[in-house]
């Protein structure tokens, strides 16, 4: 079977590089380092997952996740917000915009995101 | 009023105004002085037909000069007395006028009924409206309300009841404009002898610039702290990924010295979260769920969390439940974990080996529960006793004992309290231990 592709938009190396190497053997991976870049490959690539960030150059995080729901070519395509912004307010924005998760990133290791990944792209599998 | 009061005030309503004795009031001399003329006038009139003798006359005219004299003495007197209170008088009004009119605060006077009797130029410039247009209106007139409308935010409260009229009632006002301005207001009413209500005074002092240097600070602490999770997400990983060895063995030495950034890293984390929760609760942006649950599970499950490291410092830790059932109520369970957790972790961190914490639920009345948190640790020493819920205050002993702490936890857990409408509070003992009590009402 092929391996699931997942896209990270994240402006911060380290993060992509860690969340690479934590899951190099079990999906494909490809990056968008600012928000206009991490839709268009959306709308190109058709991941089976994204892994967002809200603080992006260029188009915030809230403001792609609000134009892929939108369309709906895209509007299926589970989003991740992997962020360092916390507040109630965001966390509430996020999911109202249709984020099927919001992780902080300090809170959360490696393992149990990859984990969360594994959960969501399951659970997609089964129902499609 | 005495009988002789009621004289004073009906003949002599200028001494009864002035509040001067019978012996100060020129009119009453005056008419003490006739009636005496009167009488001496006459008992010489009666000697001198029967007599006829003519010393009689002249020594009563030499009575009369003398009282004439010794009146016009005290009269002199008074007037120039009352002259001079009069001079004093007006001194001391135009000092207190000319500090009213100098004031950076705002001042307002009011009458019982609420109309404004004096207001210094702050205040017409914090109203937005001038002496003449307000003098004599009452202020919670609508007309002029509609055409001042800046009034309503300044003259909100006024006392109601006998007990806010001995308070100073201090309210913080903040005006809804483009650009945001906020007042500290005090009210206090003027009382008489008796302890009646004349009039009350208002005062305006502006806070605008505190408010914004604490926003600011706030927000920086709040984009600082933002700002310094990703790169430590990124170490966080980092070395998780080679304490796994997802990227190559590692010695012994080496997880040795990776176990420790982790833990490092692990308490800044802590204390940015704790920074952020303090800020967003400075700008009001904690929000607070409330929703029903059971409180004692809510305990149980955090005395789970905490049991690793307890054992780990062979310390005991033990739930007791006191008095009936607690009932479901409504609180915000994450906000509540993180209070309950702070506690028992404190209880923890600062016993030693071999103690034991004990957490006690107690309904305490049919609508409030009190939780309790007894620890048999190092106490709290008198100097510290007044600081333990203030924000970054640590103890002396409590940072030899628990060098990472971040002296905020005590306060956020406060704040998190005192927005349930609770109470926290503690009792101590050097040596023996410490308890920590709070108290929840039971929303339903």
């Amino acid at each position: 079977m092929d391996k699931k592709k997942i896209l990270i938009i994240e402006d911060e190396c380290s993060i992509i590089k860690a969340l690479r190497i934590e899951m190099k053997d079990d999906y494909d991976f490809i990056e968008a380092l600012d928000g206009e870049e991490g839709e268009k490959l959306i709308r190109l690539e058709h991941p089976d997952l994204v892994i967002l960030d809200l603080i992006l150059p260029r188009k915030d995080g809230f403001e792609v996740l609000e134009s892929i729901k939108k369309d709906f070519t895209t509007k299926d395509i589970p989003v991740i917000i992997l962020t360092c912004v916390g507040g109630d307010e965001e966390k509430a924005k996020g999911f109202g915009l249709g984020a099927i998760e919001y992780i902080i990133k300090t809170e959360y290791s490696l393992k149990k995101i990859s984990s969360v990944i594994k959960n969501i792209l399951n659970k997609n599998n089964t129902n499609g | 009023m005495t009988f002789g009061e009621r004289i004073k005030k009906t003949l002599f309503r200028e001494c009864y105004g002035e509040r001067l004795g019978y012996w100060e009031c020129p009119s009453f001399l005056f008419f003490i002085m006739g009636l005496f003329t009167i009488a001496v006038m006459t008992g010489t009139y009666i000697l001198s037909s029967q007599y006829g003798s003519p010393e009689i006359v002249i020594i009563s005219l030499v009575i009369v000069t003398a009282v004439l004299v010794t009146v016009g003495y005290l009269v002199t007197q008074t007037v120039s007395r009352i002259g001079m209170a009069k001079r004093l008088a007006e001194y001391e009004r135009k000092k207190s006028e000319s500090i009213i009119a100098n004031l950076t605060d705002g001042l307002v006077m009011l009458s019982r009924e609420k109309n404004v009797i004096m207001v210094n130029p702050k205040a017409e410039e914090y109203l937005g409206v001038s002496e003449e247009e307000i003098l004599g209106k009452k202020v919670d007139d609508k007309e002029l309300l509609v055409k001042y409308p800046r009034l309503k935010y300044f003259f909100s409260w006024f006392p109601r009841s006998s007990k806010d009229l001995t308070k100073v009632e201090k309210e913080e006002v903040e005006i809804a404009n483009d650009n945001k301005e906020f007042f500290d207001i005090y009210t206090t009413s003027v009382l008489d002898r008796q302890g009646k209500a004349l009039g009350i005074v208002k005062t305006f002092h502006d806070i605008t610039r505190d408010k914004l240097i604490d926003q600011m600070k706030t927000e920086f602490i709040s984009i600082a702290s933002h700002q310094l999770r990703t790169p430590l997400a990124g170490f966080k990983w980092f070395i998780e990924l080679m304490l796994r060895e997802r990227v190559g063995e590692i010695t012994a030495q080496q997880r040795e010295l990776l176990e420790k950034m982790e833990e490092n890293n692990e308490s800044l984390i802590d204390l940015i979260e704790h920074l952020l929760n303090i800020s967003r609760i400075e700008q009001g942006r904690m929000d607070f769920k409330f929703r029903r649950g059971n409180f004692a599970t809510l305990i149980k499950k955090e005395i789970d969390i905490l049991e690793p490291k307890a054992q780990a410092k062979d310390i005991k830790i033990e739930f007791i439940k006191e008095g009936k059932e607690v009932p479901e109520f409504k609180y915000d369970e994450e906000k509540i974990s993180f209070a309950l957790q702070n506690l028992i972790d404190n209880a923890i961190k600062y016993t030693k080996p071999g103690g034991r914490v004990i957490i006690k639920e107690e309904l305490k009345a049919p609508d409030q529960v009190q939780v309790a948190v007894t620890d048999t640790g190092i106490g709290i020493d008198d100097g510290s006793k007044k600081r333990v819920f203030t924000k970054f205050f640590r103890s002396s002993a409590a940072r030899v004992l628990a060098p990472q702490g971040t002296g905020l936890g005590l306060n956020i857990a406060k704040n998190i309290i005192d927005k349930h409408k609770g109470k926290i509070w503690f009792d101590t003992n050097i040596g023996k231990g410490t308890t920590f009590y709070f108290t929840l009402p039971l929303r339903k």
